[in-house]
């Protein structure tokens, strides 16, 4: 038994829950995470919960309005914590955890449900100034600086009179100066585009045929590197986002896994080549990503072209029969990773041996 | 077998799914079939129990697969997650440990953040750009990089507009404010890296947390071999705070860009923050070896050697020193042709902090993070 080599994934502490869980955020530099959801009333809800002796206490219950469905501590200091929501009637609030009566900043983002946020610029992560992102279903995905109030800083919509399709995943990328940055966002009918936003064009776009569930890059605060994209049925693509081709885009390698829906993707934070996915069945896998020889090469024309590397299995377990809705490592404790799923818990992961791999 | 032992199998030439032959689901034959494709297809069929249930058979065959192709997706099974019966009593209280004793530190840490809340905060709001697209305040800041921040266009509000993007007048465009291409070019985000760090305001602990998400940076750009960038990123760790380990890991980048100078200058730092780093004398002789001083090498070399009798990296750059001496009418290199196995790493944040060099240096049980085979050019 004690042969292991290979990394384990171990259920360290899992508590049921009163309400559906949408999405949980390690809270920076802190034993604490934050969980968010809906209790069966229809009413919103942000837990705190901190790990205290091998179990968890919950520090604070906040109740709101409307349904909460997604939240990120991106853009926010490390001195203020403060956390940026997306509620099911398209508001983004952020909030001071320690005074969450009234937000800190309040907007009506989207006219329909925000599905997914992202945020930029805080915690010393990523250059340039703090940015929140939200992609909802009303179609439209839409950037905003929490000094600006009231109205978006940067807005990517679908032409009026064209379908517009339900935005299921944002993430910023590219920050590693104080000009550049990135945002790619993933749809319902397998769109992925790529917004810049130094130069406020469409970079790049795609399409990989199932529902975009979950994108991520593998960091955030460096020349776009690697972009992990999973899709409803099964299958997940990285990216290798460093040499872009004029006609061909960027070289992709794709893998199946958890045989359903992949809904999530999170890089390691101290290692940018390890992922989690979270899938449908309640698995999840730990991948690593091999560079190939050569990252980049000449096409019949001497134009450059890049190319994918490949990923391995790490290990794999079952934590539950209903699909893994969230998932986010610690920032500061390597290994250390909180997800939730529709049966209504949260777990504290504990993976090992990462800083072996 | 047993009951399930449907009579289908002997009626039937092949199996439902995958029409394989039925006489394939048998010990011998799976012994010979070295078909990847072909024995996970059988797997699957005695996994299904479709054709009857045979334990042996498929665990049989599952080694068989296993043998051939490891990594092989008909191999994964569900598993459960590990839990403390799944290690033995000291692996455990490892684990455990470990974890208890980081969520009472990081307590500690939050608590001290907390009482530094007020007098920081300000100074984060100072170093802010701009808020993207107001025109207003862009000058205000007087950070240099304000006035090259590209003009302030109308947002596109739809996919049309980005339709009608205009590559050819894009580029053009482009070109006069920029050398950038609309191909990107690989190298192009180096320049714009900057290689200081603002520290203006922060704490030591935040300086501590930033050279280390710096450095980790460098490691990883380092491990998948874009060693310019890992230089970048050490020397923005460094700028921070100068740390042994940032020091030593640029010297190896350095090395790996046949910047044998740069090298040579950061193992003299380390050696001046921690005199007999072992890591930065192999690699201070190396730089030597290659700037022909044959003789300082070896001097290098002999200090390693002596705390190190084993490392292995150190014997083979002595072996080939001392040939180079023994061949060296002056300063002509017959050195090997061709590429050399060297075995490096590059120092995690469990290695920083200046600990005395340890002992075991080439095993990975040093708190490395990577130990990797790369090659060298000689």
């Amino acid at each position: 038994m004690s042969a292991f080599e290979k990394p384990q994934i171990i259920s360290h502490i899992q508590k049921g829950l009163n309400y559906t869980v949408f999405d949980c955020k390690w809270v920076p530099c802190s034993a604490k995470f934050v969980t968010m959801g809906n209790f069966a009333r229809g009413t919103g809800v942000i837990q705190l919960y901190e790990i205290q002796h091998g179990d968890l206490k919950l520090l604070r219950e906040i109740e709101k309005a409307k349904p909460i469905k997604c939240g990120t501590f991106g853009a926010t200091s490390l001195q203020q914590r403060y956390l940026a929501t997306g509620d099911f009637a398209g508001n983004l609030h952020i909030w001071n955890l320690e005074a969450p009566e009234t937000p800190v900043y309040s907007v009506k983002g989207h006219k329909e449900i925000i599905n997914t946020i992202d945020g930029v610029g805080g915690l010393g992560i990523g250059e340039g100034a703090p940015e929140i992102v939200t992609g909802s279903r009303d179609g439209t995905v839409k950037v905003w600086d929490p000094r600006q109030k009231d109205d978006p800083v940067a807005n990517m919509e679908p032409v009026q009179g064209e379908n517009k399709r339900d935005c299921w995943t944002v993430a910023f990328g590219n920050a590693y100066n104080q000009e550049e940055r990135v945002v790619c966002a993933g749809y319902d009918n397998g769109d992925i585009k790529l917004f810049d936003l130094r130069n406020m064009s469409l970079r790049w776009e795609t399409n990989i045929k199932n529902g975009v569930c979950s994108l991520e890059f593998d960091r955030k605060d460096i020349s776009m590197n690697k972009l992990v994209a999973t899709s409803l049925e099964g299958k997940f693509h990285v990216f290798d986002m460093r040499t872009q081709h004029p006609t061909k885009g960027f070289a992709s390698v794709s893998e199946k896994a958890h045989k359903s829906t992949v809904w999530q993707v999170r890089h390691l934070p101290q290692n940018r080549e390890l992922f989690l996915t979270a899938g449908g069945t309640g698995s999840l896998h730990l991948w690593k990503y091999e560079y190939p020889i050569q990252r980049s090469k000449k096409d019949s024309e001497g134009v450059e072209m890049g190319v994918a590397g490949s990923v391995s299995l790490l290990q794999n377990v079952t934590l539950s029969t209903q699909p893994i809705s969230s998932l986010d490592w610690s920032p500061d404790k390597r290994g250390l990773c909180v997800c939730s799923s529709f049966d209504q818990m949260v777990r504290v992961l504990i993976v090992t041996k990462l800083h072996k791999i | 077998m047993t009951t399930k032992d449907y009579p289908s199998l002997w009626g039937f030439g092949t199996t439902k799914t995958f029409k394989i032959p039925v006489e394939h689901l048998d010990f011998k034959y799976i012994e010979k079939c070295a078909d990847v494709k072909h024995l996970e297809k059988i797997l699957c069929v005695l996994r299904s129990g479709e054709e009857g249930y045979y334990p042996e058979l498929t665990e049989f065959c599952e080694k068989r697969l296993k043998g051939l192709a490891p990594g092989s997706r008909a191999l994964r099974k569900d598993k459960p997650a590990a839990t403390a019966s799944s290690f033995t009593a000291e692996e455990w209280e490892k684990i455990d440990g470990d974890i208890k004793s980081w969520v009472s530190e990081i307590k500690n840490e939050e608590n001290k953040i907390h009482f530094h809340e007020m007098e920081t905060f300000p100074a984060t709001e100072g170093n802010l750009p701009p808020v993207r697209g107001s025109n207003g305040r862009l000058h205000v800041s007087k950070e240099k990089y304000s006035n090259s921040r590209p003009t302030k266009k109308k947002i596109p509000r739809d996919y049309a507009e980005w339709d009608k993007f205009d590559v050819e007048k894009e580029c053009s465009k482009i070109d006069e404010d920029y050398k950038e291409k609309a191909v990107v070019n690989n190298k192009s985000h180096l320049s714009k890296i900057e290689r200081r760090i603002d520290t203006a305001g922060l704490t030591e602990k935040e300086k501590i947390f930033l050279a280390t998400r710096e450095k980790e940076k460098g490691n990883e750009a380092f491990n998948s071999g874009d060693y310019e960038e890992a230089v970048m990123y050490y020397t923005r760790s460094l700028s921070v705070l100068p740390t042994v380990a940032a020091y030593n890991n640029r010297a190896q980048a350095e090395l790996k860009l046949q910047n044998w100078n740069s090298a040579f200058q950061d193992c003299e730092k380390v050696l001046e923050l921690e005199p007999g780093n072992l890591k930065a004398l192999l690699r201070r002789a190396t730089t030597y070896k290659h700037q022909n001083k044959l003789q300082e090498a070896l001097e290098d070399l002999k200090k390693v050697l002596n705390v190190e009798p084993d490392n292995e990296l150190a014997k083979k750059t002595s072996l080939e020193v001392e040939r180079d001496l023994k061949n060296s009418k002056p300063a002509s290199k017959t050195q090997t042709k061709g590429k050399r196995m060297v075995l490096e790493d590059v120092e995690n944040s469990e290695d920083e902090g200046g600990k005395d060099s340890r002992g075991k240096h080439e095993d990975g049980s040093g708190g490395k993070s990577k130990t990797s085979f790369l090659f060298w050019l000689c």
